[in-house]
């Protein structure tokens, strides 16, 4: 597969990350909503909006608790996974939540 | 017409049908009846060319115009035209579900929409708010979330917070992941990482649930419109309104469109809607399982007997305890 961006890159989702990307989606949403309006609430633009936030600040976050807490497999580009082959992922019946794949 | 109400009832929708459906195309379907028509109800302009309907709101739901997009007979020849394309059960019925209820949901403005067309042509609408769509987009947004189309799309919200269990990444690798191929071929096939997914799964819930406070905080803020909590409302809006025919014709009106539209599902489901869905097998999701079995010992216990069954002749059950007959995409 070609390479991608690092933030595209599968790695393993931590709890850290998820919360982050999901509280800056939320302000980048609500405050860049109300301000730009139709330059981010479209339909297509407002999810475009929410996935980048969420991705790239999940990779952001993941990548500083990485380089501050090496030995810690979970959630560090040191933790990358083969993307498709993620244990967990795709109706395993796992509980999801967290760290879970 | 409703707003954010479109993006989050989808979870909801999905959460509460019983059987395998696809989420993305109830998501499809909730938003299709105003997809290709709420650019041309506000206006548009391509160089020197514009577009802007006369009357927005018989543009927009009446007929002559694009207001078939808003009935429930439309919704039954899309179903039907994704069983017979794609051949996919959840998808038909997925797509069935959405356009539905984004047809019920725009019954609460104070235009509504033609339930029952091309059966009959009578328009149903609570008339909660206004229906504004002839002041543009913008005049639109002041005028539903400075009214109870604002309380409407809370009122969405609340349900999906008491239902909070659907946007759980559990219920996604549970219920959502394994209802539809699409995800599968979105892991699979383009790459995408689990984030990715799930951040896709959110992704339209966090765009309704932020864009009610978005506008409404642009509204209150920005355009300074005043909040009218009232039936109808806002009072500072010229808001489009459809005249209301007496009880009897009202009534007889929906008998006609009723059992017309009831006759017709019937006779599309006789004529082509059984055939192509009992032709189209459900979707079941396969899963790649790692097996340990030392390869000498299988290809003794295996030697003359299972040769055709190695080579993927046999039946795809028979060789359950090693591997599924389908592979995962990624591991062929």
């Amino acid at each position: 597969m070609p390479s991608r961006p690092a933030f595209l890159r599968p790695v393993r989702r931590t709890r850290a990350g998820d919360f982050a990307g999901y509280a800056v989606a939320v302000v980048a949403l609500v405050a860049g909503g109300a301000v730009f309006t139709r330059g981010i609430l479209t339909w297509t633009r407002g999810p475009v909006v929410a996935i980048a936030a969420i991705l790239l600040t999940g990779w952001a976050v993941d990548k500083v608790r990485a380089r501050r807490q090496p030995g810690d497999d979970d959630g560090g580009p040191g933790a990358d996974v083969d993307g498709p082959d993620v244990e967990g992922a795709g109706g395993d019946g796992r509980d999801g939540e967290g760290e879970d794949r | 017409m409703s707003w954010a109400a479109h993006e989050l009832e989808s979870y909801i929708l999905h959460k509460h049908t019983k059987v395998k459906v696809s989420y993305l195309a109830i998501l499809l379907g909730c938003f299709l009846p105003d997809m290709g028509t709420k650019g041309t109800v506000y206006g548009f302009e391509i160089g020197s060319y514009s577009f802007k309907p006369e009357s927005a709101w018989d543009y927009h739901r009446g007929w002559p115009g694009v207001g078939f997009t808003h009935s429930l007979a439309w919704g039954v020849v899309l179903a039907l035209a994704v069983l017979l394309i794609f051949k996919s059960r959840e998808w038909a019925l997925g797509l069935l579900i959405g356009q539905w209820a984004h047809v019920l949901t725009d019954c609460f403005d104070s235009v509504g929409v033609m339930l029952f067309f091309p059966f009959s042509e009578q328009h149903y609408s609570t008339g909660m708010w206004a229906y504004a769509a002839q002041e543009g987009r913008y005049g639109d947004a002041a005028a539903y979330y400075g009214s109870l189309g604002l309380a409407w799309d809370l009122f969405w919200l609340a349900m999906l917070a008491y239902n909070y269990r659907a946007l759980t990444a559990k219920y996604f690798n549970q219920h959502v992941y394994p209802a539809d191929p699409a995800w599968s071929w979105l892991r699979h096939r383009v790459g995408l990482s689990d984030r990715f997914l799930l951040a896709l799964y959110h992704a339209y819930f966090l765009y309704g649930a932020c864009r009610i406070f978005a506008w409404t905080i642009w509204a209150q803020v920005s355009e300074d419109a005043p909040m009218d909590w009232k039936w109808g409302g806002p009072y500072w809006v010229d808001k489009a309104t459809v005249e209301h025919p007496p009880v009897t014709e009202f009534l007889a009106n929906t008998l006609v469109g009723l059992t017309g539209l009831v006759a017709f599902c019937w006779v599309v489901w006789l004529a082509v809607g059984r055939r192509l869905w009992l032709r189209t097998p459900p979707y079941a999701e396969v899963e790649f399982v790692r097996t340990s079995v030392p390869r000498q010992r299988y290809s003794d216990e295996n030697t003359g007997t299972d040769g055709a069954e190695d080579a993927g002749t046999g039946e795809p059950g028979d060789s359950s305890d090693t591997e599924p007959a389908r592979q995962s995409p990624d591991r062929a």
